[in-house]
């Protein structure tokens, strides 16, 4: 596989290693609990996968085959699916990441 | 329906579980007003590499804006038809949501 088949991959990489350092630096305790993590990304990636499946199929949007993995799940590129595991991820991190330090300023402002 | 139908009526399901269903209210805080903030901005950057590097491609007859993938105007913002902004925040209000109700449920039966 040539380089730009991991265009995609590049982008989920890149938000991850944005994301996973908030872990330690706000000593965050998502990833300690994985049960509620992984129902989170059922709760919100299934329905975004299914709208996904439909657009592709309706060809709302397409991807490009030499900026992608070969793999194909229902259709959609491997990558596609880890986005929908990736974004939530990144989103609770960031969320509960400003809930930490919008904490922390209140209480040095007291 | 077009992407720019379903889009819309994704961020009005969104904002109705996070008021209605599962009355988590995060669209009243300014902890997820203020993770959303960062996360669209970095939604931006990587929706226009995957938009301008045409990873992934849309109808036009889907979208507000044309074939044309410019960088600004042509209802697209760095590349990505803006119904992308609307999908972007279903999906990071939704996973946030999800997150908060279900740490409420486990705090409330232990």
């Amino acid at each position: 596989m040539s380089l730009p088949h991991w265009a995609y991959v590049a982008m989920l990489a890149f938000c991850l290693a944005g994301t996973l350092p908030l872990v330690p630096a706000f000593r965050l305790s998502v990833l300690r609990q994985p049960r509620r993590l992984l129902l989170t990304i059922a709760l919100a990636g299934t329905p975004f996968v299914l709208w996904d499946l439909y657009a592709t199929r309706a060809g709302h949007w397409w991807f490009d085959e030499a900026q992608t993995l070969p793999w194909r799940i229902a259709g959609l590129p491997l990558e596609e699916i880890g986005f929908f595991v990736v974004i939530p991820l990144v989103s609770v991190l960031t969320f509960e990441a400003v809930k930490v330090a919008r904490r922390r300023q209140r209480e040095d402002a007291r | 329906m077009t992407y720019t139908t379903l889009a819309v009526v994704g961020v009005l399901a969104a904002l109705a579980i996070d008021r209605w269903a599962a009355r988590t209210r995060l669209t009243s805080t300014r902890d997820w007003w203020g993770a959303y903030a960062i996360i669209v901005f970095f939604q931006l950057l990587t929706n226009g590499w995957l938009t301008g590097r045409r990873i992934v491609r849309y109808d036009p007859g889907a979208i507000l804006g044309e074939d044309r993938i410019s960088l600004l105007g042509n209802w697209r913002i760095l590349y990505a038809p803006v119904e992308d902004l609307l999908f972007g925040f279903g999906l990071v209000l939704t996973s946030c949501v999800a997150w908060t109700w279900l740490g409420r449920r486990s705090e409330e039966q232990p």
